[in-house]
């Protein structure tokens, strides 16, 4: 093989393995985030959406309802009378 | 008369039957005056009734240990508190009836029998003190709870398509659920202990003390219901037309 042909090759051989590294630059984890699935964004419209507090007050009515109860039997209490068992 | 005219006085009937029942303890019971004891059978007739009336308390106590026990927002310390005073309730009065079985005179057997009332005011004290302390914790639950739906209300208020002067209505209520949720917390703050600290041996002077902390968790539960009305209207002005 003389100089040039040697040269050649090597310059063939370098350009074969900056194309792999590329290939692998591009297939790596880096390129994994990049290439990921779209969808797993949220969208705007979905990020500026407020929760729906509905249920929230829902369950604070079932809660005060249960207050009132113990109220009424919290009263109920204090207007007993308690008699001695021995008049 | 229709058939609705008649169900309707029926079921308010048949409601307050329910009430009665399922109070804790014979609250018509221990309403009820007795006839007194015939002069000849005084001792037997004492300790007759004191059976009775031990029973009738011990019965009550096990429903308010039941209530204790299931009401989910009590806070440890104060489910502890109520449970040592009931528990120490039941066995006191355990002990007093023994006592009074085996007493041998009418003297004797009546100062002890007093003391299933004045000893341990089962009825006007246990029963208000365990109601109201399970109040006083739900109500700081639910105020808890109210805290974090603000911050979702004022989101949703934000966040909707309703008009300027809806909106603009809406943060009013907000800011109204703000003012009645603190207040609900201030009428409660320290109020569990100020409750439990009351002895049947204070009784009847600390009624009047009962009754101040019946009032504050009265107060709370209005301002509760005032920011419940303002949550509900808020979601009124921010619903989606359709």
């Amino acid at each position: 093989m003389t100089t040039g042909s040697r040269r050649l090759a090597l310059l063939a051989a370098t350009a074969a393995m900056v194309a792999l590294a590329g290939c692998g630059a591009r297939t790596g984890n880096p390129v994994g985030a990049a290439t990921g699935t779209p969808s797993a964004a949220p969208s705007p419209a979905v990020a500026t959406q407020a929760p729906d507090p509905t249920a929230d007050v829902n369950a604070v009515d079932t809660q005060i309802s249960a207050l009132d109860s113990e109220v009424n039997a919290a009263d109920a209490g204090m207007n007993a009378q308690e008699t001695d068992p021995a008049q | 008369m229709t058939a609705r005219r008649i169900a309707r006085p029926l079921s308010v009937l048949l409601a307050a039957l329910a009430v009665t029942v399922t109070l804790p303890g014979s609250t018509l019971a221990a309403a009820a005056a007795p006839s007194p004891c015939p002069s000849g059978e005084r001792l037997q007739c004492i300790k007759t009734r004191s059976a009775t009336a031990v029973s009738d308390r011990e019965t009550t106590l096990a429903g308010l240990v039941t209530i204790v026990d299931k009401a989910a927002d009590l806070t440890p310390s104060d489910r502890t508190a109520l449970l040592s005073l009931l528990h120490a309730d039941e066995t006191g009065l355990t002990q007093l009836e023994a006592t009074i079985q085996a007493d041998t005179t009418v003297v004797k057997a009546a100062s002890d029998a007093a003391k299933i009332v004045t000893a341990y005011r089962v009825y006007v004290l246990a029963v208000p003190q365990v109601h109201l302390v399970v109040a006083t914790d739900r109500i700081g639950a639910i105020d808890a709870r109210l805290h974090t739906l603000s911050g979702k209300l004022q989101a949703a208020i934000e966040a909707s398509r309703a008009g300027s002067e809806q909106k603009a209505q809406a943060r009013a209520r907000l800011a109204d659920f703000d003012t009645q949720v603190a207040a609900a917390d201030r009428d409660v703050d320290g109020l569990s202990s100020a409750i439990l600290s009351l002895t049947p041996a204070g009784y009847p002077g600390n009624r009047t003390q009962l009754g101040a902390d019946r009032d504050r968790v009265n107060d709370a539960r209005v301002h509760l219901q005032a920011a419940r009305a303002d949550a509900h209207a808020i979601l009124a002005l921010i619903k989606p037309a359709t």
